[in-house]
């Protein structure tokens, strides 16, 4: 009995937020604007989120069709998928390889890069972006998707080496040895082995860079707001600062959830079944 | 030497597969690190179109004149307490609750997860909506309840950072839940037993059976947390704008307002290397905590 009201307490913790803002995205302008503020939308519809997203919608209150909001939500939801993609795949073809020799072999000086890896991961984004901003303007980055998702790869290469790093070495070094005996060379017991065997591991890395980058907002800010290569999260914020239909802000920022909370439950899969919640290779955010 | 036949070396083939990783590592950290630390000594200015060395200047100018670091340093400290203490206690209690066996933990597991998956923008966007005077729950609920009669603000310059500080841990805590869960998941079902038949309460087992197993993702967690928190800027921008006044400027929102909205870069990055130093001592305590668990 002690459990359920627990259970519920966490529920009204962690959805009630969640279900504030969605309230709000499903009024008119005027009830939106009531005070106090209604519990549930009581004329609810959804044409916000088609005006957030472009589209002209039918007011039922005043009965025009309304025009769309006029703000890029869309290509920046297109943006985002893209960018975050893009970074998924480049880094987890670029971590894998180097992951699993971290793990494996012996090299000499191996705990200098072990240490420029978690050293990398410590230093606060800020500080990184500042001469990124610089150095990117002299060479014609800023404000290109490409320069974007470069400068993203200082984020996510040295994290998530770390994070498969930890995940290969949980796995059992036994079919490695015998396909090695058996006369496979390293190369194919790579490839024909090691990967196969570690694609549920290599998918949650994924998931878990393309979550994070999908979310990022300070480099996205700095770097793209304002251009074509805009990502959605810096597109919402300066709608925040221009826009007055605070109906179709909450609408708006809806859209930018479901991407994240869908990869989020694909991942609540592996995030237990794997042992990529050893608290050691895990430095995510 | 037939090099042909031969295969390749263990350093051989590592490096290979290391060599793109080495790269973009020494392209995008090391060297705009080096370039910061340039920048750091220079009075770089946009603003001012000044680019020349000037020593140690910067660094001075922090230290002994400027009356915002002092300030800025303390609302940090503030912060990174405060966020500690609510995600290490919200974390363990989501932690303990999940690794009960009940129906539906799995949906439970689920939810608990949600507010990690949500960017921090998100984030500061719904909590700008709850404490909104407004349109707020938290204001319309006490209207409601009649606890007001009129709207109320709930973020003032005085207590601000604290709502930040709920925010961030409402974000961050399910991750450190998920580090406490799979640590909590290793501990033998029979010392409980054993604990029981002994006679001990639900308190004492939870203090001499539970406790030294979460000794050390306790620490990882303590530490993850601190570094985070020191270094949060987002949710400082987008949530208050470190505002009501200044009364959230912390040393990093600190950083941004210096380096991208007053442009002004030497200063800015002086500012940057001195919160670096600061986190990486942490980060250096994180690392030997870490090799000391791989050795042994």
């Amino acid at each position: 009995m002690a459990i359920y009201v627990c259970c519920v307490l966490l529920g009204l913790w962690s959805l009630v937020p969640l279900y504030w803002m969605a309230n709000l995205s499903f009024m008119y302008h005027p009830e939106a604007y009531h005070s106090p503020a209604h519990l549930y939308p009581y004329l609810p519809t959804f044409s916000n989120y088609l005006r957030a997203l472009g589209f002209s919608a039918y007011n039922a209150i005043t009965g025009e069709i309304q025009g769309p909001a006029g703000y890029p939500v869309r290509e920046g939801l297109i943006n985002s998928a893209v960018t975050a993609l893009s970074v998924a795949v480049v880094t987890v073809l670029i971590a894998s390889p180097a992951g699993y020799v971290l793990a494996r072999l012996r090299l000499p000086r191996k705990n200098y890069l072990l240490m420029g890896l978690v050293g990398t991961r410590t230093l606060p984004p800020i500080s990184i972006i500042v001469p990124f901003y610089v150095i990117g303007l002299s060479l014609g980055l800023i404000g290109t998707q490409v320069g974007l998702i470069i400068m993203y790869m200082s984020i996510t290469l040295p994290l998530m080496t770390w994070v498969l790093m930890g995940f290969f070495a949980s796995l059992p070094v036994e079919t490695e040895r015998a396909a090695r005996i058996d006369g496979c060379t390293r190369w194919q017991t790579l490839i024909k082995v090691v990967f196969p065997m570690s694609l549920s591991g290599i998918t949650a890395v994924g998931l878990l860079t393309f979550l994070m980058m999908y979310n990022e907002f300070l480099f996205a800010w700095i770097l793209v707001q304002g251009t074509p290569a805009g990502t959605i999260q810096p597109i919402l914020a300066s709608m925040w600062f221009m826009i007055g239909e605070l109906n179709i802000m909450a609408a708006a920022n809806m859209t930018g959830l479901i991407i994240p909370i869908i990869v989020c439950i694909i991942f609540q899969r592996y995030i237990m079944q794997l042992k990529i919640v050893d608290p050691v290779s895990v430095v995510i955010q | 030497m037939p090099l042909i036949k031969r295969s390749l070396s263990d350093v051989q083939f590592g490096l290979a597969l290391l060599l793109p990783l080495i790269f973009f590592v020494v392209g995008l950290n090391v060297y705009p690190l080096g370039y910061s630390i340039w920048m750091s000594l220079t009075n770089y200015d946009i603003s001012r179109g000044t680019k020349d060395f000037i020593g140690f200047g910067n660094y001075y100018t922090v230290f002994f004149k400027d009356p915002y670091f002092a300030r800025a340093l303390g609302v940090t400290l503030r912060f990174t307490a405060e966020a500690v203490i609510i995600n290490i206690a919200l974390g363990l209690g989501i932690a303990l609750l999940l690794n009960e066996v009940f129906r539906g933990r799995g949906l439970m597991r689920m939810i608990a997860l949600l507010p990690w998956s949500m960017s921090t923008y998100a984030v500061a966007t719904l909590f700008r909506y709850m404490t909104s005077p407004d349109v707020g729950l938290l204001s319309a609920a006490a209207q409601y309840l009649g606890l007001s009669a009129g709207p109320v603000t709930f973020l003032t310059a005085a207590n601000a950072i604290d709502w930040v500080a709920l925010a961030f841990s409402w974000n961050l805590a399910p991750l450190g839940a998920f580090f406490f869960l799979a640590n909590l998941q290793v501990i033998p079902e029979d010392l409980y037993r054993q604990a029981k038949t002994d006679g001990a309460g639900a308190i004492r087992r939870f203090r001499h059976v539970t406790l030294p197993y979460l000794r050390y993702s306790l620490l990882v967690v303590l530490l993850l947390v601190t570094l985070f928190a020191a270094t949060e800027t987002t949710l400082i921008m987008t949530f208050t704008g470190g505002g009501p006044g200044i009364s959230t400027h912390t040393l990093t929102y600190w950083v941004y307002v210096q380096t991208f909205q007053s442009y002004a870069f030497g200063y800015g990055s002086a500012l940057s290397w001195i919160l670096m130093v600061i986190v990486l001592s942490i980060g250096i305590v994180y690392f030997l905590v870490l090799t000391r668990r791989r050795g042994g």
